[in-house]
């Protein structure tokens, strides 16, 4: 008998008529940017609102010395697009990447990442360092929300960040910088619709 | 016993145990604050345990239709009945692909397998990149947690583990330094990787895609830099939809660390352009639990180490007490599912205090499940001396009279009971000479 066989011998296979659903009054914030924000710290992370025409300075600002920086987007300052590389090896050198977030969770300062013109996944994990750039409209309350929005996932590998990567396993001590970025700062534009012209 | 017997020395070193202790009940706390900030907390949990007990009950459908859909999205989907089957099916794709590197990111499945041992003897370099499970592989030990794999090392055990294996300063126990020296060595070996592997930490069938939490992003960093992706899941990690991601993502890493979330979560849906993504779908006596009504629920552990970390027998015991892959006391059911001959003692390392049942998530209950082994154990195992003794006892809790007597002959026999076993490692309450009742009518009814 072949394994298949063999695990689902012992399994239901008929189709369910119906799913229980048990109702939750999940909580919503008054003030989402607010919640946001200090569930990024929490994370972490820093937070900083942004017209969108002050961007390159305020990269300038926060990473005075990132070399490499990558971006798939365009900006006035140089960078590199990851999708000319041949291979996400090439990344390896990578100070800083410029990402953007679909959308942003109070609850826990979370935000979702769905480039769907990206090819090299690793820039998410590789780069020493992350700016995301999020539409400040875009944050949502919880994670019900959250896949509410997201309903089918188109990409191969799609995620969500909270803050820098982070290890607690020497002692409980934690440790910002794992094998991830080592800081991350979320820019919310305030000025959305440039930010739509401008990264889709 | 050998659960005892491993406590015992633990304990020895009282500063040691203690410091154990304490560094668990930290992330119980942890666990606490980050719980009572949600009003619908409960609910969640309620949730969470409807939706994995419908799953359960409706497996075969469910893993059906991930299958079906994970392979529309180009995902090779591979079911091992066992360990063996799992690992010979790994090192499979590991061949086929001319590959001698493997990362891989936090798996118990893969440790329930025996991956590492069976991979390297057929000359493929694993490489645990989970800082916790590096510590312990770099030591030749196994994890003690199942969130923090090395929580029953110091931080001097590791400056000197890493001084020998990664040329670290000597004397530097700084958990700062010491995590980014092995950041450093680990870099090269995500470069270096031919295979990623991961665990799941829920199968979602609607969408055929995986995901993976992690705080440290080595999941992430591996399968986005690697050629070939391999996940492995117990047959019991499928959830339906992609909404009820939003209520275990909202349970995990709460339940786990306090955290709001984990940094990473991840949802590998379908291979990178030009990669290959397997997915090992592992039985290893799953499928057994489910016809077994009493302990099937134990299948909706999400394994995010709640009742460990509250647990006091294994905040005082330590993982390595535990003679089965997972620790604690999920482990301890989960380990009597699968063999009660040999693992009965673990049944016997808890209180039965229920904390571990207040904690958890899915709403497994915990406790009254190790009760369960305990009373199959005794009407099979036990000694025929403790029979009638149990059997006595009955007797004489049962009926009041016996009772009045069996106190007084306690106070008298005190002393010698003390010395047979039952005050060792406990206090045995000292009889009152005289009982309340006694008291009372000597007071009140003259």
């Amino acid at each position: 008998m072949r394994s298949k066989d063999l695990i689902f011998k012992n399994l239901n296979s008929k189709k369910p008529t119906k799913k229980p659903i048990v109702a939750i009054k999940d909580t919503r914030y008054e003030n989402r940017v607010e919640t946001f924000l200090q569930n990024l710290k929490k994370s972490g992370a820093n937070g900083y609102e942004i017209k969108h025409s002050l961007i390159e300075d305020k990269i300038q600002k926060l990473y005075p010395d990132a070399k490499n920086i990558a971006s798939i987007y365009e900006f006035g300052i140089k960078t590199i697009d990851p999708n000319t590389l041949n291979t996400p090896h090439e990344l390896k050198d990578i100070d800083l990447a410029i990402i953007k977030a679909e959308f942003g969770v109070a609850e826990n300062g979370a935000v979702y990442i769905n480039e769907k013109n990206n090819l090299h996944q690793a820039i998410y994990t590789i780069s020493k360092n992350l700016i995301i750039l999020l539409d400040k409209k875009s944050i949502l309350d919880n994670m019900h929300q959250a896949y509410e929005k997201i309903s089918s996932f188109r990409q191969s590998n799609t995620l969500f960040i909270s803050g820098p990567s982070k290890t607690a396993d020497i002692e409980q001590t934690l440790v910002i910088g794992a094998h991830g970025a080592k800081s991350v700062c979320v820019l919310l534009i305030s000025d959305n619709e440039s930010l739509k012209l401008i990264y889709n | 016993m050998n659960h005892q017997k491993i406590s015992k020395e633990f304990l020895k070193d009282k500063e040691y145990a203690s410091w154990h202790d304490k560094a668990l009940w930290y992330v119980r706390e942890k666990r606490d604050q980050a719980t009572k900030v949600l009003g619908e907390y409960e609910d969640l949990r309620e949730e969470a345990k409807r939706i994995k007990e419908h799953t359960i009950e409706h497996l075969g459908y469910y893993l059906e239709e991930f299958e079906k859909n994970a392979t529309k999205n180009g995902i090779k989907i591979h079911y091992a009945k066992d360990s063996y089957e799992h690992n010979k099916i790994a090192y499979q794709i590991i061949k086929d692909a001319n590959a001698k590197k493997v990362v891989k990111s936090k798996s118990m499945l893969t440790e329930e397998c025996g991956l590492n041992h069976y991979l390297e003897n057929l000359g493929i370099e694993v490489i645990d990149t989970d800082l916790g499970e590096r510590i312990v592989q770099l030591r030749g030990e196994a994890p003690t947690h199942i969130v923090l794999p090395a929580i029953h090392l110091k931080k001097e055990q590791i400056a000197k583990l890493f001084e020998e294996k990664l040329g670290a300063k000597k004397g530097k126990s700084d958990p700062k330094y010491l995590t980014n020296l092995a950041r450093e060595s680990l870099r090269e070996k995500f470069l270096e990787a031919d295979v990623a592997m991961t665990g799941v930490n829920f199968a979602i069938s609607q969408s055929g895609s995986i995901v993976v939490c992690t705080n440290e992003g080595n999941a992430d960093l591996g399968v986005s830099l690697a050629k070939v992706h391999i996940a492995s899941m117990g047959i019991e990690k499928v959830i339906p939809t992609i909404s009820d991601l939003g209520v275990f993502t909202r349970l995990l890493a709460r339940s786990a660390t306090g955290q709001a979330i984990t940094t990473y979560t991840s949802h590998f849906n379908a291979p990178q352009k030009g990669k290959e993504f397997h997915i090992i779908i592992v039985d290893n006596g799953r499928s057994k639990i489910i016809k077994d009504k009493t302990h099937k629920n134990s299948l909706h552990c999400i394994r995010c180490g709640a009742c460990l970390n509250t647990c006091p027998i294994y905040r005082r015991s330590g993982g390595k007490s535990y003679s089965y892959t997972i620790p604690g006391p999920i482990g301890s059911i989960l380990a009597n599912t699968k063999d009660n001959k040999n693992q009965a003692d673990l049944a016997f390392a808890s209180t039965l205090c229920g904390s571990c049942t207040d904690v958890c998530p899915v709403k497994i209950d915990i406790h009254s499940q190790l009760l369960s082994f305990r009373k199959e154990y005794i009407s099979s195992h036990e000694s025929w001396y403790k029979k009638i003794f149990y059997k006595l006892l009955y007797k004489i809790l049962s009926n009041q009279r016996l009772y009045t007597i069996f106190l007084k002959l306690y106070y008298h026999l005190y002393p010698l009971i003390k010395y047979i076993g039952w005050g060792e490692g406990r206090d045995i309450p000292k009889p009152a000479k005289k009982s309340f009742k006694e008291i009372y009518r000597s007071r009140y009814e003259k």
